[in-house]
């Protein structure tokens, strides 16, 4: 059965923990949007050791034979830089917005005259609904801290 | 017809695998090393792109060559990421692919490591 995003973003973050010794920690970055399967489960990975060169996001497709449901999105980040990203002093940057552009394009085909009239009466429109998703936040951290000499996962 | 990003991404993937024959042909001809790994710094490069453009954009790409080191570890990983707790791939690849990596981004003439590798594929 297939995972819900949630558990699959847990999933995904505690098979990631488990390869990268210095990957410290992993939080979501919101909107999960939970109801389209297409959008991906964006994760921020804090990376030891790692270049600092701020936020470059990394998009994978769906795997499925090898247990990732969903398409994804990786942003690694250093300790430092993830203390930018708490304090306000690095932002994610305008690539949501420009790709809920071009999903908004695909998405005009797709969107059934049903939909857009549900959109209606809960008094959004799918631009407006477009424009939230792709407002990205720093969300829950999926896994518990790692100490620097600590290779377990903490339970 | 403006190319999409998606577009340019399976371009910049393309263009990775012919650089990565045209390395394992050298290999086969026995050329020098320093061509083989002008062709493996190319690929690696590439691919990088190749992820790097379907999310950020191409025109959000930076005119450098300082891709490789950061983003072919994450590549990897993710790769050989299985889920449900079937990893088979041990913890020291891992360090070992960053350290192969940083080594790859410094073969390019203009990553210098901060004026510190001057050894580099030409």
């Amino acid at each position: 059965m297939k995972k819900s995003k949630l558990e699959a973003a847990r999933s995904l973050a505690k098979a990631h923990f488990a390869v990268e010794p210095n990957l410290k920690r992993v939080c979501l970055i919101e909107p999960l949007d939970s109801e389209d399967p297409r959008e991906p489960i964006k994760l921020l990975e804090v990376v030891e050791g790692t270049i600092e060169r701020g936020i470059e996001p990394l998009a994978f497709t769906a795997d499925p034979a090898r247990g990732i449901d969903y398409p994804s999105i990786i942003v690694e980040v250093s300790p430092a830089e993830y203390e930018d990203i708490q304090n306000g002093k690095l932002q994610f940057g305008d690539f949501p917005r420009k790709r809920a552009g071009e999903l908004r394009r695909k998405r005009s085909v797709i969107v059934s005259p049903k939909k857009r009239r549900d959109l209606a009466s809960k008094g959004a429109t799918e631009q407006d609904q477009a424009k939230n998703r792709y407002y990205w936040t720093l969300g829950e951290e999926l896994l518990p801290r790692r100490g620097r000499n600590d290779n377990a996962i903490e339970k | 017809m403006r190319s999409r990003n998606e577009d340019w991404a399976r371009s910049y993937a393309k263009q990775a695998l012919s650089d990565l024959r045209v390395r394992e042909a050298l290999v086969r001809a026995d050329t020098e090393k320093r061509h083989r790994l002008h062709f493996l710094q190319m690929a690696a490069e590439k691919v990088c792109k190749a992820y790097l453009t379907k999310t950020n954009g191409h025109d959000k790409l930076r005119k450098s060559h300082a891709y490789v080191a950061r983003n072919l570890p994450i590549i990897a990983r993710h790769f050989y990421t299985e889920v449900n707790d079937k990893n088979q791939m041990p913890q020291w690849e891992i360090s070992e692919i960053r350290r192969l990596a940083h080594e790859i981004e410094v073969l390019a003439p203009a990553c210098d490591d901060g004026d510190i590798r001057r050894d580099n594929s030409e």
